[in-house]
This record gives C-alpha cells, sequence and structure tokens, in this order.
C-alpha cells in the first residue's frame, strides 16, 4: 500500500493530491459508473416495458429489475460517487492526508459487499420488494442484511471525511474557514449521518423480522421511519449537488460565490430542517394527525425549501458575476449567452440547476402540501418528479464534475472529448422528456410500479384517457435519449479512465 | 454612481431568470389547488 | 473560488439583489404555510384523518357485515353494494381486488372506512385521479362525498405483489 503521506500538486490548482485519497476516490467513483451501468441497463427495460406500444418484459421480470433500477440508481450509484466526492472535498480541497485510509478502504469493502448482496437477492427474485421494500412484503433476509452492511459502510465512510476534517484543522493545512464546496459536502455529510441512522433504526429490525425473530413490525411506523432513510438519503443528494454546482461553477467560468454568508447560511438551514420533510411521504397515510402534517409540512420544510431558492439565484449570480467581470456586459443575458456551453461541466451544470429547479423543485414543493398530496400520491407524476431532481439534478451534476476529476485527480486524458460535449445535451433532452411525460401521465392518474397501464387482464374493464397513453410514449422517447446519453457517459468515462492518456506530471490540462 | 449600481444589483439577469421561475411555480401551485377543487369533497 | 477558504472576515452583508430576492423567497414560503391551514377552513378536500388501528381480522367481520347487509347484486364475483344515506362504508383492499363495488349517491355524504387484508395497497380514485395510502392494522377513515355521477373505477397504485396491475375496483354514483 501506498505511503500515507505522498502526495502530488496539482498543476491548476496546486492542491495537494495524496495517493492514498486518490487511490480511493478512484475506486469509489469507478464503482459508482459500473452500478449507473446496471441502472441504466435496467432503466432501459423497465422504461420499454411502461410503454404499450412495446411492453417489453413479462410483470415478473419488469417488477424485479424496477426494484433493481430504484436500488442501483438512488443508492448504489449515488452513494459511491458521494463518497468519493467526501474524500475529494475534505482531503484534496483541504491539502490534507486522509485520516485512516485503511479504514475508508474497509468502509469501501462494506459498500460493495452489501450491494452485490442485494443485487444477487434482487435479481434471482428472492427481493422483488422495491426500493422502498413496504412491510408486510417481505424479501430474503439477506437483502436486508446487504442494506445494512451498505449503510454501515457508507457512514464509515462519512467518519472519516470528519476525521479528515479534524486532522485537516490540527495539521493547519489551511487557514481560516474551509472552504464553501467542503463545507457543503460538510452539510451534505451531516444530513447523511442521520439518514444513515434513520436506516438502521428500522433495517435492523426488519431484517430480525425477515428470520422470523420478531412478529409484530407495524407498517405504519416502517414507512415513517424508512422515508427517513430513503428520501432523507435524496436530501443528501440536493447538499451535495449544490455543492457540485459551486464547483462545476469555479471550474469552468472562474466563478467565485458572490455572498458566503448567503451560501453557508443556506447550506445551514439544510442541515436544520430538511430532514423532517421527509415526512411527506405520509400526507395520505391513516396515521398522522392533520396537525402534525401541516407544521412538518409547512414551518420546518418551507425553512428548506427557503434554502433551495437562495441557492437557485446563488448560483446563476456567481456565474453571471463571473462572466461579466470578463467584459460580457451586454444586455441582460450576454454573460449566458457568450458562456462556455461547449464545456461538457458548464452545460451539464447549467441543465442540472433547470432541471433541479423548474421542474422537480416546483412539483416536489407542490405534490408536498398536505391537501395537494391527494391528486399526486403514488401517481407517474411522483415519479417524474424524482427524476427531475434526482436524475436531471444530482446524477447530470455528477456526470459534469466526472470529466473533471478524470484530468485532474486521476491524471488521464479523456477519450471522446466531444461525446463527453454533447452528452450533457442529451442526457438532459432525454430526462426533461421523461419527467414531462410522467408528469402528464400521472396527473391524469397513472399509477407509479405498474406493470399495464392497459389492464388488459383485470377482472372489471378500465382503461385510461388516452392521453395517458401520449404522455407515456414521450417519456418513452425520453428514455431511449436518456440512455443515450447515460451510455456515452459510461463510455467515455471508462475508456478515458482506463486507456486515456497519462498526463504529465506538470501538464495543466483539463479537457 | 453607475459604479454604485452595479454592486448593488450585479446579476440582474440571473434575476429575470429567478423571477420567471417564481411566476411559474406560482402559477403550478394554484393550478394544483384548482386541480384539486374539483374532486369529490372530503371532510372532517 | 468556492474551492479555496475564503478571506478571513467572509460574514459581510448582502447586495440589495440578493436581499430582495430573500425576501420575496420568505414571503412566498410564508404564503405556502398559510395556505395549508386556511384550506382547511376554506377548503372542501381535507384528508380527514383520526388515526386508528384496527386488526385486518376486525376488519373483515366488520366489512363482511357491511356486505351481506347491504347487498344488491353481484358482478364477476364481486359482491355489489348500495349502503343507505350517510352510512359507514366499507372498502377493502386486498391482493389483488377492491371488495365490493359501491352503488353511491351524489350529493350524500360516507364516512368510508378503507383497510387492508394484507400488504400496503394504493387506493387511487379514477378519473378524478384522488389517492390515499391503505396501510393493513389501519383505518384510513375518509368522510367523502361525491359531488359527480357516473361510473369511477380504483386502480391500485401501491405495489402489492405479482398481480398489481390487475387489481381494479368500482363506484357508481347515481
Amino acid at each position: 500500500m501506498a505511503n500515507e503521506l505522498v502526495f502530488r500538486t496539482c498543476p491548476i490548482t496546486g492542491k495537494k493530491v495524496y495517493a492514498t485519497t486518490q487511490n480511493l476516490i478512484w475506486i469509489n467513483a469507478v464503482t459508482a459508473v459500473v452500478f449507473i451501468l446496471i441502472g441504466g441497463i435496467m432503466a432501459f427495460l423497465v422504461g420499454m416495458t411502461r410503454w404499450p406500444a412495446v411492453h417489453l418484459l413479462p410483470a415478473d421480470l419488469f417488477y424485479r429489475f424496477l426494484t433493481a433500477h430504484g436500488l442501483n440508481m438512488l443508492i448504489f450509484w449515488i452513494i459511491f460517487f458521494e463518497i468519493a466526492g467526501l474524500y475529494f472535498g475534505s482531503s484534496v480541497l483541504l491539502n490534507s492526508r486522509l485520516a485512516a485510509p485503511k479504514i475508508a478502504w474497509l468502509a469501501y469493502i462494506l459498500m460493495l459487499v452489501g450491494a452485490v448482496l442485494v443485487d444477487i437477492m434482487v435479481f434471482t427474485g428472492k427481493a422483488t420488494v422495491m426500493f422502498s421494500s413496504y412491510v408486510p412484503l417481505q424479501a430474503d433476509p439477506l437483502y436486508y442484511l446487504g442494506i445494512i452492511l451498505f449503510a454501515v459502510g457508507a457512514l464509515i465512510g462519512c467518519a472519516i471525511f470528519f476525521g479528515t476534517l479534524a486532522v485537516a484543522k490540527a495539521e493547519k493545512t489551511y487557514e481560516g474557514s474551509v472552504p464553501l464546496v467542503t463545507f457543503g459536502l460538510a452539510a451534505a455529510a451531516i444530513i447523511a449521518v442521520f439518514t444513515l441512522a434513520c436506516g438502521a433504526i428500522i433495517f435492523i429490525p426488519t431484517f430480525l423480522w425477515s428470520l422470523g425473530l420478531i412478529t409484530n413490525l407495524d407498517p405504519a411506523v416502517y414507512r415513517l421511519i424508512f422515508w427517513g432513510l430513503g428520501h432523507a438519503s435524496q436530501q443528501i443528494n440536493v447538499t451535495a449537488m449544490v455543492s457540485i454546482w459551486y464547483l462545476l461553477a469555479a471550474l469552468t467560468v472562474g466563478a467565485k460565490p458572490v455572498n458566503e454568508k448567503i451560501c453557508r447560511s443556506a447550506f445551514f438551514l439544510y442541515i436544520l430542517f430538511i430532514n423532517l420533510a421527509s415526512e411527506h411521504h405520509l400526507l395520505t397515510d391513516p396515521t398522522l394527525s392533520p396537525y402534525h402534517k401541516m407544521a412538518n409540512t409547512s414551518y420546518f420544510m418551507y425553512l428548506a425549501v427557503l434554502a433551495s431558492m437562495i441557492h437557485a439565484l446563488a448560483i446563476p449570480m456567481t456565474v453571471e458575476v463571473a462572466q461579466r467581470k470578463k467584459g460580457y456586459t451586454k444586455g441582460l443575458f450576454e454573460w449566458l449567452t457568450k458562456a462556455p456551453w461547449g464545456e461538457p461541466g458548464f452545460s451539464a451544470m447549467i441543465f442540472s440547476l433547470f432541471i433541479f429547479g423548474f421542474i422537480g423543485g416546483i412539483t416536489g414543493v407542490v405534490y408536498g402540501t398536505e391537501q395537494l398530496s391527494i391528486k399526486s400520491h403514488n401517481t407517474w407524476a411522483l415519479t417524474g418528479h424524482f427524476h427531475g431532481t434526482v436524475v436531471g439534478g444530482t446524477t447530470l451534476a455528477f456526470m459534469g464534475l466526472t470529466y473533471y476529476v478524470i484530468p485532474l485527480i486521476f491524471r488521464r486524458e479523456l477519450i471522446g472529448k466531444k461525446l463527453a460535449v454533447a452528452q450533457p445535451y442529451i442526457f438532459a433532452i432525454g430526462i426533461i422528456l421523461i419527467a414531462l411525460g410522467m408528469g402528464g401521465a400521472g396527473t391524469l392518474g397513472s399509477p407509479r410500479r405498474h406493470w399495464d397501464v392497459t389492464f388488459a387482464d383485470a377482472v372489471l374493464p378500465f382503461s385510461f384517457d388516452p392521453a395517458v397513453i401520449f404522455f407515456t410514449t414521450i417519456a418513452a422517447i425520453g428514455v431511449i435519449t436518456a440512455v443515450t446519453g447515460g451510455l456515452m457517459y459510461v463510455g467515455v468515462s471508462v475508456l478515458s479512465v482506463f486507456f486515456g492518456r497519462r498526463l504529465a506530471p506538470n501538464e495543466a490540462k483539463m479537457l | 454612481m453607475e459604479e454604485k449600481h452595479e454592486e448593488d444589483f450585479p446579476a440582474p439577469g440571473s434575476f429575470v431568470i429567478i423571477m420567471i421561475f417564481l411566476v411559474m411555480f406560482i402559477l403550478f401551485y394554484f393550478l394544483n389547488w384548482k386541480w384539486l377543487s374539483m374532486v369529490w369533497n372530503i371532510g372532517k | 473560488m468556492p474551492i479555496t477558504s475564503p478571506e478571513k472576515y467572509w460574514w459581510k452583508p448582502a447586495d440589495k439583489e440578493e436581499k430582495i430576492w430573500i425576501s420575496i423567497s420568505l414571503l412566498w414560503c410564508l404564503v405556502l404555510t398559510v395556505m395549508m391551514p386556511l384550506m382547511h377552513f376554506i377548503g372542501t378536500q381535507n384528508p380527514s384523518v383520526n388515526p386508528m388501528r384496527i386488526k385486518p381480522m376486525d376488519y373483515r367481520t366488520i366489512s363482511e357485515a357491511f356486505i351481506e347487509k347491504y347487498k344488491v347484486g353481484e358482478e364477476k364475483g364481486i359482491p355489489i353494494v348500495e349502503p343507505p344515506d350517510g352510512a359507514d362504508v366499507y372498502l377493502r383492499a386486498q391482493m389483488w381486488t377492491w371488495t365490493p363495488i359501491l352503488k353511491l349517491k351524489k350529493g350524500v355524504n360516507y364516512k368510508f372506512h378503507i383497510s387492508s387484508q394484507d400488504l400496503m395497497h394504493g387506493f387511487s380514485l379514477q378519473p378524478l385521479v384522488m389517492n390515499f395510502q391503505i396501510v393493513p392494522g389501519h383505518d384510513n377513515i375518509l368522510n367523502m362525498t361525491p359531488t359527480s355521477a357516473g361510473t369511477f373505477h380504483i386502480i391500485c397504485n401501491e405495489f402489492c405483489g405479482i398481480g398489481h396491475h390487475t387489481m381494479i375496483g368500482k363506484i357508481i354514483v347515481s
């Protein structure tokens, strides 16, 4: 194993990059890409089945692959990438050695074993329980064990991040406050601790229940605590994604936060309030009182919404101010039209911001309103909402960042730059079509997690408004487009990481 | 005076974009209340 | 740069642009906050939940008695039930049926009790698109007044196993 104190200096940013950190970022990011590939193939198969014109898979495989799609994308792809991001945000940005790299490897192995175990159970049909695995729908005990191992591994990863912050502070590797990106990632890591704790609280008894050691597990309690994991893990994504927006704005147009106080305060609001919003999954449940629901979704949730709205102006503002300083001052929008649209990091950031805000964000707040939830609960519109946030938002931002991590951290030249330049556009168009298609069909009543919206096998005949099928077709075209974009991403990043030309030690080259 | 003005409003383009966002947000929010009001009554 | 430490004193007043935006945002969040309780007073669609637990076995007994008492016919083996005005209405979800088919009157208030015998189910009334989570062991109590006449279908929108997509119920309003 490489010496923990070996480092190189980045010729572009001047940051110290320790070999141990570099290896850990590499293994976590590469693993993440493997899981997005699995999830992407599932996306295609599931998407083509929901489209009545194709209706590809039989029902059992559809539900099995839909479970696999959810877990591989929402959990494995994103959290492996986030762990890589946490090591980058602490060790690289603070010029510090990584605290306890051996334990970081242990965390990685736990996560990998957990993820592989879950995938084996799902693909062999022993855990067709969907991402949410609602009790009393039961999976094989090894499925729950896999989730627990993965969560423990991710929790250790967060501990390594905090440990590295402490090491950097003790060894005075930076002066004053931590950089904004590190601050945002720290907020994400704090939210992650709460999230993973919820996961342990609910999955340990569920594991025992699947073994037959516990008999009375209340499905309503499961739902409540599960969403403390299931939705809160998306809050980690939001926070990490916003941090990456700031990072990409800096890397592509040299943008600097206009006001550090505002940006940091908004992150602080996330830490305080965002996780409480997880209860909005229960707005049409027969469990919580209306007072409880109102307090939770209004006072608490809207303070997190406020934070997102603050970032929503702060991010384009940093870009605009940076561009205006470069002389693009004509009219209202010259800063935007003359922006580096050919840089995948820039286009990915702008599309991510747009899709997250205009599609994912607005629908999220609306569907999370107590009474309005009656119209949207469990419809395909909900699926549209979170494809806007997690795929159009988080995943696209992570994709954009990858094109910079490869030269800066892995020191390889990109293979297929033209593909990389086009990729965010294709992926963004695909996701917009998916989100709008799902939103339209769902608003007209199309349910989520459903094999056959034509109800051909149903005892009582029923069919939807033809507009549902129209919107479903739009979503299906979106699936084909986005999967194409996803494959371009996987192709470029895998080829570059393994076969890209190694950059010389002092070669200051980004793309 | 010109300099001062720029300090106050450093990113007018972003402000226009964010106002479009707000308008869409408000419209979609109240549109959903409208849709809700068209379904069966549910009460206490 | 956001990737380097900020200058020593970064706690600085915001410019006017951000101040205006934050004020507008806060105001909008307050509107959102006020809307929910306000609509409980002036709105006519509010989930009326008084949390109540009921054992699936007990619920089955009550709903069977309800079906027997008011049964008026059958369609494809599913009983059709016409409860009197203002009655308590029991709608049972189980893999993969909604029992019974209900005949209701427009403009009359009914107290719905919807519960599940086995897994989670999703009550989704079409084409109105009204959705509620149906949880085994819990009674989802809804005071509903049909305000439109016709034939309505209930689909299931929570995954409940391999036959999930065949789970359809019916409500006929005259």
